[in-house]
């Protein structure tokens, strides 16, 4: 029992930040495991779990959407999860992983971004993380919230200057 | 779900949806084809799909939609712009300061508000007429997206001038951008003076004045001496359309007859379209590809 992670062709995933464990990662589709179960049931809608059923029947769970594979290992239901992930699905996860960059204070505009005044946090819809020192020395454009997500919407284009810091 | 909401039938088949939300988008809206090109592109099932609504169903469609995870986000058209900025749980501080919305995406449970036609008029004009800076500019009419143009073009020209069917509502909005930047902005009644545009060398209909299918289709932003107006310009001025539905609007016509840089707003809509897209599926494909797809889908549309 556990979430295997069916893949299709060629398509190499990194789910080690993904909200829930892999127990098993297999490139294949659903067809081809479909000698491996008694019955595979798709599971992306509401889900009415089994009144029961003969012992030793091999059950598996098919879900293609993040929230549906949530939902179904909230019911705990008897056999394997088979994640077939969508391409929006794989998008969901991979914008989910990411760590975004947010105002750590609220912001007045005009002030020049400095480490202290950034922050990060998981998913959200900023700018990556990684470019953070893209955005530190320009000016702020508008008057920010504290946790506001930062893009280059909220800043000036050009860094500000040695010369236009001290006059 | 959405019929009693909706004043046509959306119609919603894929795992995911975008939407348009206007009057009646389903008669001929662009964005859908440009959309729907670029989700078939990135391999995505999903599909923009028009709704018409009406002003009064408007809080209960957003709501609908921010319950519905299957929604994206999309566009939004004329006359919900401005209604919608009080209906959304956040705004993008540009839209704030616009006072209007044309895009929507998801942020988790919540759903964001930004503004993408100011950026996407300026980005369009630049790219077809050259630098504008320094242009003494007359800009018609600030409902709809003419308050984003506006905010954009600012910076951007030498001098700004506004002029609107409604005079108070350009002098509010003069007074909130002159609180922002330190560039003059001035405000007068329509028509404008021959004088005034024999100074003026960059004209922007924001107006629906010239739309098809609207009330003025076949008149011109500038009244009934409109040639005469656009006669008096100085050489090499530049007069943009922000309309696309007709491609050449009698405003156009006329300035293209008096042999003047004559620009619709069909890049306008591509460019504002390419950015909503982006925000709205962020990292299902690079900007220029987004870009690309959508060119080549509005050439067959």
């Amino acid at each position: 029992m556990g979430v295997i992670l069916l893949t299709r062709p060629g398509e190499a995933m990194t789910f080690d930040r993904w909200p829930f464990e892999i127990s098993q990662s297999r490139e294949a589709s659903p067809q081809d495991v479909v000698g491996d179960y008694d019955l595979i049931l798709p599971i992306d809608g509401p889900i009415v779990p089994p009144i029961g059923g003969r012992e030793g029947l091999r059950l598996a769970f098919l879900c293609t959407g993040v929230a549906a594979l949530h939902s179904v290992l909230a019911a705990d239901l008897p056999g394997d999860i088979l994640f077939y992930p969508s391409r929006l699905a794989l998008l969901d996860l991979e914008r989910a992983a990411r760590r975004t960059l947010v105002a750590a204070r609220p912001l007045g505009a005009g002030e020049v971004l400095a480490a202290e005044h950034l922050a990060d946090e998981d998913g959200g819809v900023g700018l990556d993380v990684t470019l953070k020192s893209a955005v530190m020395g320009r000016r702020v454009l508008y008057d920010l919230a504290a946790a506001a997500p930062i893009d280059f919407g909220m800043i000036e284009e050009d860094q500000v200057t040695k010369d236009e810091e001290a006059g | 779900m959405y019929a009693n909401l909706t004043d046509n039938d959306p119609n919603i088949t894929t795992e995911r949806f975008a939407a348009i939300l206007g009057l009646n988008p389903s008669k001929g809206a662009r964005s859908p084809l440009l959309w729907n090109a670029a989700f078939r592109r990135a391999g995505l099932d999903a599909e923009m799909v028009p709704m018409d609504v009406r002003p009064e169903n408007l809080a209960n469609l957003v709501t609908a939609l921010k319950a519905d995870d299957r929604y994206l986000g999309g566009a939004v058209a004329v006359p919900h712009k401005q209604g919608l900025v009080d209906l959304l749980d956040r705004l993008e501080p540009k839209a704030q300061a616009i006072g209007a919305v044309n895009a929507i995406y998801r942020d988790g449970g919540q759903l964001v508000g930004a503004n993408t036609d100011g950026e996407a008029s300026l980005s369009a004009l630049q790219k077809q007429a050259g630098d504008i800076s320094g242009r003494n500019a007359l800009l018609i009419g600030l409902g709809g997206a003419g308050g984003a143009v506006a905010t954009y073009f600012t910076d951007a020209v030498g001098r700004l001038t506004l002029a609107n069917r409604t005079q108070v509502t350009a002098t509010d909005f003069a007074m909130r951008l002159s609180d922002q930047i330190d560039v003059p902005v001035d405000v007068i009644d329509l028509p404008p003076s021959a004088d005034l545009m024999a100074k003026c060398d960059l004209l922007i209909n924001c107006s629906s004045v010239g739309h098809e299918g609207g009330a003025a289709a076949s008149a011109s932003p500038l009244g009934a001496e409109s040639e005469a107006l656009l006669a008096a310009m100085p050489a090499g001025s530049i007069v943009y359309d922000i309309i696309y539905q007709p491609l050449q609007t009698p405003l156009l016509t006329q300035s293209a007859a008096r042999g003047l840089t004559s620009v619709n707003g069909l890049a306008m809509n591509l460019d504002q379209a390419v950015i909503a897209f982006d925000k709205a599926n962020p990292g299902a494909l690079a900007m220029a590809e987004i870009r690309n797809i959508m060119t080549e889908a509005g050439k067959q549309g």
